[in-house]
């Protein structure tokens, strides 16, 4: 860098040194409210997980600490022009032997380090020490240069077109709230949902963010080293006029990716399988029952066209001929997952789809039920004769479903996976009627508001999981209820903790009501004994075929 | 080779015109003053050759470059003050004299304490805490500093005590003694700019009216006492460049715009005959308001 360049950049750090100090601490303040919410959700109790407490408190603190952020940053950036005014004739460096090139270069090169990089290096630190890797640091850096970025050149462009410091900063803060008015004209989505996907389209085609950015800057360029007020405020207006337009017919034109959800088979070698109507408390001789969790994703976010108040179900009652068998019939029940546990120890062969989703950054307690394509003809193949451990080699043929766990349930018991290490540190008896198994560990994801829309719509199911508990002796298998903390430690990552219940809901009575409580804690902890926890990874491809191969399953018998 | 050269230089600002065809010359190592009224156009004819305004029209050369095509290599040679200069008021004078000190590969660090003793200046005092006559001198100490070939000073007396204009003053002329130095000067505190200039020029309503060595002009210029002897008022024909007539009892009094030794007395002589006349040099106070006052007899020769 120019020495004079590099002089004029440390003039305006010492004159801005004051909100400079201010903002920073803001940031750093930011990141360590996260990190003591963070250390909150680690203790949180198992009954309190999926309440998202803190959750609430973060995002409250979140949102005070985005508003002053943007704030500080028009703040700053108006500051770092302004100092040296491009604006009129009093501009003291103006005559000076200081061309106005090198002096909108030194600008840039202060908003950059005040703006970009010292933030950015602040956030970084957060994230890296709260255990983030370099790679999902990467990841954010490209969403963190987009949106502060675009900020910036929305920041930059206020200040040099408007003399008056009150004038930039409104001008900046109407174009952010334009911005986000506008995605609400959007058909069928609306407010920040809308922003998000038509910010996704518009990374999507990455040339539109930096078109702006890079026009606006030039435009600010244009007008601090000359005097063309007048036409920067044409050429902005036009820039304006033009990019919304061509935003919307990003996301208009956008092509949605394949459909998310068809579940089909084909045919099958056929076993003999029948399924042995039993219960848990009754001991049946043969109990087997099991969750196909079919997942798919809305591939048309026309929401409203589908029902009523945005989300909808369409489930379908559908036969299964089972080869050689008597039909059984399936119930695709209306199930959601997250609210309404269903314990299918007594099911005889309950075969449900459930679909779930919720969009980024949403809570735990926003995941609904969304429609699914009809679901019919899926066949299984043959079951084995020989008993199989319920673990490890369950999967998809389409590689999509994995077993990532099978160990005992017991109190302090470690598995590793490969996803992720988690410690089982409490594996309590909430009630004799069921069981908590709390993880210790976080599990942070990345959620990127700069995802493409096939990324939106099915990427984050990619940590969906299905546990369950299951008995090698009495062959039963209990599925768990997964509840979830979350939390946004800032708009681009999103940390998790998980608790899983079982609920020993038993058989439904004669007025279909569930019974439960109906097992003693020692009835209960000799069940533990033998049972094992088992974790399945879900990730549903575009176009989910699902030939299922169960060949791990223990058969039953024909009594 | 002159500093400062413009050739029809306009300024419109909608529909008022704030300088018009201006054609000025200002001679390298001359110190030129520019006078007139509030509102005649100096600032603005400075803002133009300064580049921080566009003319409508014409050109202008500083330096022997246009002005629109100031380089930082010409503003390395040209030093600008002006009343309204936006300083960083937050930098300490210090401060302020250390920013400005890389920009300038001439820039003299002996001259630089000498006069921030000279100016009485306090380096650790920031500049918002200054006084206007002291944020003045240091905007001049910061381009006196290094050397300029071409001072411009913009209105740089107005609101100053007349013991900050002395330094002022004494300032720009100490210095300028140093080197050839041109001094472009606007203002319209006559005595200060008499001390300073050798050459005047005078723009009124954007039109430039006269521009002349100060010497010539003052030597040209006579305040011419007659004192009839027939104790009655005259009408005599007057000519033209004569201004400011007045006439009390058996005395005349006007101003000679055209004066020649010998000559104005004889000519004096002949309108008066037996008159006692008596023709004193004038100031130039004295001078720009009778040119200032715009007498209907306009000597031609006088005003352009």
């Amino acid at each position: 860098m120019n020495p004079l360049t590099w002089h004029i950049v440390k003039k305006d750090y010492r004159y801005l040194r004051p909100y400079l100090d201010i903002w920073w601490s803001l940031l750093v303040a930011n990141a360590l409210a996260a990190a003591w919410c963070i250390q909150h959700i680690f203790h949180e109790s198992a009954q309190d997980i999926g309440k998202n407490y803190h959750e609430g408190i973060l995002v409250s603190l979140n949102w005070f600490f985005l508003a002053l952020d943007i704030l500080m940053l028009g703040l700053v950036v108006d500051a770092i022009l302004k100092n040296d005014s491009p604006i009129d004739e009093k501009a003291f460096w103006r005559t000076r032997p200081v061309d106005g090139g090198r002096m909108f270069r030194a600008k840039l090169i202060s908003i950059g380090l005040f703006c970009f990089v010292v933030p950015g290096a602040i956030q970084a630190a957060g994230h890296l020490a709260f255990g983030f890797s370099w790679s999902e640091f990467i990841q954010e850096l490209e969403q963190f240069a987009v949106i502060q970025g675009g900020m910036i050149a929305v920041a930059t462009g206020a200040a040099v077109l408007f003399q008056r410091t009150i004038m930039g900063l409104l001008a900046f803060a109407c174009f952010i709230i334009a911005f986000i008015f506008a995605g609400s004209m959007l058909p069928g989505l609306s407010g920040v949902a809308t922003v998000v996907v038509m910010v996704a389209d518009l990374r999507n085609v990455w040339v539109f963010p930096g078109i702006f950015i890079a026009a606006v800057i030039g435009l600010a360029a244009l007008i601090y080293t000359g005097h063309r007020r007048r036409t920067g405020f044409f050429v902005l207006a036009c820039g304006i006029i033009l990019m919304w337009p061509a935003g919307f017919c990003a996301i208009r034109f956008h092509k949605n990716p394949p459909g998310a959800f068809l579940a089909q088979a084909s045919s099958v070698d056929s076993a003999k399988w029948s399924v042995a109507p039993s219960a848990f408390v009754e001991q049946p001789a043969y109990s087997y029952s099991f969750v196909w969790r079919l997942h798919g994703w809305i591939t048309n976010p026309t929401l409203p066209e589908l029902g009523n108040s945005g989300w909808q179900v369409q489930w379908t009652t559908s036969d299964l001929s089972w080869p050689g068998e008597k039909a059984t019939e399936l119930n695709f029940n209306t199930l959601n997952y997250w609210k309404d546990p269903v314990s299918l120890i007594n099911a005889p062969a309950a075969y449900a789809a459930a679909g779930y989703g919720r969009l980024i950054g949403a809570t735990a307690e926003s995941w609904r039920k969304i429609p699914l394509g009809e679901v019919n003809d899926v066949q299984l193949t043959r079951l084995k004769k020989e008993p199989a451990k319920l673990a490890t080699r369950l999967q998809l043929q389409s590689g999509r479903l994995v077993s990532l766990v099978d160990l005992p349930a017991q109190t302090g018991s470690i598995w590793r996976s490969d996803m992720t290490a988690k410690h089982l540190v409490d594996v309590s008896v909430k009630s004799p009627a069921s069981i908590v198994i709390q993880f210790d560990e976080l599990s942070p994801w990345h959620s990127r508001w700069f995802e493409t829309e096939e990324e939106l719509l099915g990427h984050l199911l990619r940590n969906t999981h299905i546990f369950l508990l299951y008995n090698s002796k009495t062959k039963e298998c209990l599925e768990g209820t997964l509840n979830e903390s979350t939390m946004d430690s800032d708009p681009m990552f999103t940390w998790q903790r998980a608790a899983v219940t079982f609920d020993f809901a038993h058989s439904t009575d004669a007025t279909g009501k569930s019974m439960s409580n109906s097992m003693d804690e020692s009835a209960l902890a000799a069940w533990l004994a033998d049972a094992r926890l088992t974790e399945l990874q879900f990730i549903p491809t575009q176009n989910m075929v699902v030939p299922f191969t169960i060949d791990t399953f223990q058969l039953p018998t024909n009594p | 080779m002159n500093a400062i050269e413009t050739t029809g230089l306009n300024c419109r600002f909608r529909q008022l015109e704030a300088v018009h065809s201006l054609d000025l010359t200002v001679p390298a190592g001359s110190v030129y003053a520019l006078l007139g009224p509030n509102g005649a156009g100096k600032s603005t004819t400075i803002k133009m050759l300064m580049n921080l305004l566009r003319p409508t029209g014409g050109s202008a050369r500083v330096l022997g470059v246009d002005s629109l095509q100031l380089s930082p290599a010409e503003f390395s040679r040209i030093g600008y003050v002006a009343e309204t200069i936006d300083l960083p008021e937050w930098m300490t004078v210090g401060q302020f004299l250390n920013y400005c000190r890389p920009f300038y590969k001439k820039w003299d660090v002996e001259l630089e304490k000498t006069l921030l003793q000279k100016f009485d200046l306090p380096p650790a005092r920031k500049i918002k805490h200054l006084s206007r006559g002291m944020r003045m001198k240091t905007l001049l100490l910061s381009v006196l500093a290094y050397r300029p070939d071409l001072l411009v000073l913009d209105e740089p007396f107005s609101g100053l005590d007349p013991v900050v204009r002395d330094d002022f003053i004494r300032g720009v002329l100490e210095v300028s003694s140093l080197g050839n130095w041109t001094v472009f000067v606007s203002s319209h505190d006559i005595e200060e700019v008499e001390r300073l200039a050798d050459w005047v020029g005078l723009i009124d309503q954007g039109k430039l009216k006269l521009a002349e060595k100060l010497d010539s002009l003052q030597q040209r210029f006579r305040r011419i006492e007659v004192t009839r002897t027939n104790g009655n008022a005259s009408s005599p024909k007057k000519p033209v460049h004569w201004l400011g007539w007045e006439e009390a009892g058996t005395l005349t009094r006007f101003i000679e715009t055209q004066y020649k030794s010998g000559e104005t007395e004889k000519l004096c002589a002949d309108i008066f005959p037996g008159a006692a006349i008596n023709a004193q040099p004038l100031p130039l106070r004295e001078i720009y308001l009778s040119l200032a006052r715009g007498d209907s007899q306009k000597p031609s020769s006088a005003l352009r």
